[in-house]
């Protein structure tokens, strides 16, 4: 008697405990539901079809995916767009990593320089943009004015098809790579210190501690911080639309500048769609498998303890 | 041995080597510091001297004459309704999923839980070509009939703005974890006292989290604040644009006026600015946070 009630008692505690569930998870996943879940899929559907917002959508099969890969735009968007992520990261990388060794010795007034250096990280993309394109007005902005001052022709920077994406590039990595030092910092200090040591005493100089001892130790770091700012780079849009509008000549245009481009100019939302589900792919074929990564490794981690 | 001579010289090359530590530190930190010290000055040269050599005097009034050229006030305050209502919302509405699936049976929470880092890898500029025609179609308003079309639908509205912020799968996902890793005998404890469980959900693992909820607010204020192509998309009126948005227009139509552009700037990134600072230890801890991400 005592034992059946004991189970019926656990058996409502159990019952009010999954009710409860259900009511506090309900909201947050109807919310991701209704803003990622059902215009993603959405979004696959759409980009099957012809699409203005004024007439109904009409199926169209592969058409805007066909037009997308022959559309020699379209093919300079990805190559900027790749051009912008890799050079970023390619140079980002080296100087958070650098930066990151400088500040994880000793300094004076290191935690305010520090500081100062991922200050831009509270500043948006707009404010960042805009106060970049002020430094590089060929008018009235200060770099090509030191550059006349030293007897120079002034570089233009933003209205030359050579020149625009690096200086894009230049003022990313000034807002951002604050942000992946302190990354990197912490992952500097969670080396053993006794390794560096070890290898100190076995006469190894910096150069070898570094490229023996602390750039392996800090593999999975760096690989962290090389695909999350790539990943961030593949998604630029508004450095492009606030500095140079795309362009000059397309120089500019990104894969989220022809989304965009698409439906709010060209009043194409499937081909927009198309767009969305191809960068969806691009960013999955990174994304995915270094998360499988994580988790063996994590799991790999457990084992081991 | 200190007067041995090699030793010298290694106590010499040491400090060599932590004198030019500083100032590759400190040139670095000129890099930051340098522009940033510039736009204040270009800020406050007077209207039609050279923004290349110091102006003749500090024209203070600029900023008067900016914060007019357009309505820059309402555009911060439309910015500030539209980011604490939407961290509000993602704080809230994180908190009891993350309870939830941590610490509650749920039959679905391995599916749930597979979704979330599923959604942890979508862009949301994908989501917003959709989401656009969505929001267009909601039936009977502005001018939809009852299929949702004719009309303008949710365009051009506080609602519209906040959408794409009200949730985050980021954020259930860190909260989650930091319910998880609190000890399971609180809540017993509390059932064994009578308490409801969403009492002690409430009030007694929440106030727990704090931490957790910081580093949340601050990766929702950050999202929100800083959307620039959904309001660029949504926004129809003057007076519905965002911080964001209001500078870019306002550049594209004065794009000469540095003076009062980069005073703006100033004006309105000095708030957050302040809160960088004051929460500095939460935003270092949200972007070790941002580390699950990916």
């Amino acid at each position: 008697m005592r034992k059946a009630s004991g189970r019926s008692a656990s058996l409502d505690l159990e019952a009010g405990q999954r009710r409860a569930a259900r009511l506090l998870a309900a909201p947050a996943l109807a919310v991701l539901a209704l803003t990622v879940v059902i215009p993603l899929l959405f979004a696959i559907v759409l980009s099957f079809t012809r699409y203005d917002m004024i007439t109904r959508p009409r199926w169209v099969g592969l058409d805007n995916y066909r037009t997308l890969l022959t559309d020699p735009v379209f093919g300079t968007s990805v190559l900027s767009t790749l051009y912008f992520a890799v050079g970023q990261v390619l140079i980002g990388i080296v100087a958070a990593f650098f930066t990151a060794m400088l500040f994880n010795r000793r300094l004076a007034g290191g935690a305010a320089m520090r500081t100062v250096i991922y200050l831009p990280q509270a500043m948006s993309y707009v404010t960042v943009a805009l106060l970049w394109s002020f430094l590089y007005d060929p008018a009235n902005g200060p770099l090509d004015a030191i550059l006349r001052a030293l007897g120079l022709s002034p570089l233009n920077f933003l209205t030359s098809t050579h020149l625009a994406m690096p200086a894009i590039i230049a003022m990313s990595l000034w807002r951002n790579m604050g942000y992946f030092m302190i990354i990197i910092l912490a992952g500097l200090k969670a080396v053993p210190g006794d390794l560096i040591e070890a290898a100190q005493l076995d006469g190894a100089g910096w150069w070898r501690r570094l490229a023996h001892v602390i750039v392996p130790q800090m593999s999975s770091t760096l690989f962290f911080v090389a695909v999350t700012w790539f990943l961030g780079g593949l998604q630029m849009f508004t450095q492009s639309y606030v500095m140079t509008q795309g362009g000059p000549v397309n120089s500019t245009r990104t894969i989220v500048y022809s989304l965009y481009d698409a439906a709010f100019t060209s009043l194409d939302f499937g081909r927009a769609c198309a767009v969305a589900v191809l960068l969806f792919l691009a960013v999955a074929v990174v994304a995915v498998p270094v998360r499988i990564k994580q988790q063996l490794n994590a799991r790999r981690l457990r084992h081991a303890h | 041995m200190p007067t041995d001579p090699t030793f010298r010289r290694a106590r010499a090359l040491r400090r060599g080597a932590a004198a030019g530590r500083h100032a590759i530190a400190l040139l670095l930190t000129a890099l930051y510091l340098v522009p940033m010290l510039y736009i204040v000055l270009v800020s406050l040269t007077p209207d039609g001297q050279s923004t290349t050599v110091l102006p003749s005097h500090l024209a203070f009034g600029n900023f008067r004459t900016a914060l007019a050229a357009a309505d820059f006030g309402r555009f911060f305050l439309n910015s500030a309704f539209v980011t604490v209502v939407a961290s509000a919302s993602q704080v809230v509405l994180s908190c009891m999923a993350g309870y939830a699936l941590a610490r509650l049976p749920l039959k679905s929470a391995r599916t749930v839980m597979a979704l979330l880092i599923g959604l942890l890898v979508v862009p949301p500029e994908i989501v917003m070509v959709p989401l656009f025609v969505m929001v267009t179609h909601v039936p009977f308003l502005a001018g939809n009939n009852q299929f949702g079309s004719g009309g303008e639908g949710m365009l051009d509205s506080y609602a519209t703005l906040m959408l794409p912020h009200l949730g985050s799968a980021l954020a259930i996902f860190l909260m989650r974890q930091f319910y998880r890793d609190l000890p399971g005998e609180l809540g017993q404890a509390a059932r064994v006292d009578g308490a409801s469980e969403v009492m002690i959900f409430a009030r007694i693992y929440t106030p727990l989290t704090l931490p957790a909820v910081a580093v949340v607010t601050v990766l929702a204020f950050q999202s929100a604040w800083n959307d620039f192509l959904w309001p660029l998309i949504t926004v129809r009126s003057n007076q519905m644009q965002t911080l964001q948005l209001g500078l870019t227009v306002f550049y594209q139509q004065n794009s000469t006026q540095w003076n009062l552009l980069m005073g703006v700037v100033l004006l309105m990134s000095l708030p957050v600015l302040a809160i960088f600072l004051f929460s500095q230890r939460y935003f270092r801890d949200g972007i070790s946070a941002g580390a699950v991400k990916q």
